[in-house]
């Protein structure tokens, strides 16, 4: 198979993979549980915990698809240790941005469609990001030259789950 | 005074003369037209931000109202700086479209506020469609910078400015051009300012009626 068709159909994989593990974040709680999270907890906990969770959660289904990808498609990846760093800190990213979206849609009356269109345009640059940064991992060029987009990717991963962390309390207030 | 300044821009914009550079020629003059759309757009997407974190702070219709109506501004301004950027792209390069990591980036970045509005039909309670989609406005503000200004700078593109094409720095553009691109600028920032506050006085003015 082509590289750099290999390269578009995974990460289009793994976009799709993290949006349906992620995207019920809030909606698979009992109403119940609910308002026990509004009572004892503080609103940046929960947010705080939810990330986490959804962060390790998207990276342990990421290794999973890398293993079944590479199962049924030969892997043509060159750098496999960067390829996969890239990838950890690309799919953390989406779950942060897709656990936000998910709070604002579970607010806004529980519509998964709307988590959709709402963390679809969000998750765009980091996408357009990694498949860079992941170019130059399957090229085995060497690594300093992807330093930048990953510094990139990181940034961002800290700015959204900061943003998240400073908005929650506002949304969560209702 | 928006309208003063517009029509000068358009009359200069069209008759002045400009200096010639490989590749663009006349069609820098597109220059005139193009960037103001997207530096409004900016301000106008900025001025929203501004706005939806003030309401956060301190909840009230009024600031609900200028987020929105600047953020529709903001679209708008958008939609024009994609517009006019097609069409320099059929003079210059032959087509409407190419696929161009800066022109892509735009145009999903568009979509972001295109959502913001969805987000807002999808509410019913007045309140609570405010403080959401104020939230919302603030998270997707990072991932627009860095989809429209930080992306398209790492990546070669095609269009003026980025990957060795003449294009926006200081030397490509001479004194006169300065002048007309600025007043360019301010008359089209100026004119979106003038169409939002009429926009949020009429919305004022209907809610005020109900």
């Amino acid at each position: 198979m082509n590289p750099l068709v290999w390269l578009s159909v995974y990460w289009l994989l793994l976009t799709f993979t993290t949006f349906n593990s992620v995207a019920k974040a809030f909606v698979t709680e009992p109403a119940g549980r609910m308002l026990f999270y509004g009572t004892m907890i503080s609103a940046e906990a929960l947010i705080l915990s939810k990330l986490l969770y959804h962060m390790v959660l998207a990276v342990g289904v990421s290794a999973c698809a890398w293993l079944l990808f590479g199962l049924i498609f030969q892997v043509p990846v060159q750098d496999i240790t960067l390829f996969l760093f890239i990838q950890a800190i690309a799919v953390a990213g989406f779950a942060a941005v897709i656990t936000m979206a998910a709070g604002i849609a579970y607010k806004a009356g529980g519509n998964f469609t709307l988590s959709a269109v709402l963390s679809f345009p969000v998750l765009l640059p980091m996408i357009m990001m990694a498949v860079k940064a992941s170019r130059a991992a399957l090229d085995g060029l060497d690594r300093s030259i992807s330093w930048d987009e990953v510094l990139v990717l990181l940034a961002l991963n800290v700015i959204t789950v900061t943003v998240s962390y400073l908005l929650f309390p506002y949304l969560w207030k209702a | 005074m928006s309208i003063l300044l517009l029509m000068t821009v358009v009359m200069l914009g069209f008759t002045s003369k400009v200096p010639r550079l490989p590749i663009l020629n006349e069609t820098i003059r597109n220059l005139y037209f193009h960037v103001p759309m997207w530096f409004g757009m900016t301000t106008f997407l900025f001025i929203s931000l501004v706005n939806a974190i003030l309401y956060l702070r301190k909840p009230s219709v009024h600031r609900d109202l200028l987020s929105v109506e600047y953020n529709n501004m903001g679209l708008c301004f958008g939609t024009l700086g994609l517009l006019t950027g097609m069409v320099w792209a059929k003079a210059t390069w032959g087509t409407y479209w190419t696929t161009d990591p800066k022109l892509n980036a735009a145009a999903i970045g568009m979509l972001i506020y295109a959502a913001y509005v969805v987000l807002r039909g999808a509410i019913q309670d007045e309140e609570q469609r405010a403080r959401i989609s104020a939230v919302f406005n603030v998270f997707a503000f990072p991932a627009f910078m860095a989809l429209v200004y930080i992306l398209p700078r790492l990546t070669d593109s095609l269009h003026p400015g980025n990957g060795g094409n003449p294009g926006f720095n200081a030397y490509d553009r001479d004194r006169q051009m300065n002048i007309i691109f600025y007043s360019s600028v301010t008359g089209f920032i100026l004119l979106g300012v003038w169409i939002t506050s009429l926009r949020v006085r009429y919305r004022t003015l209907k809610n005020n009626q109900q």
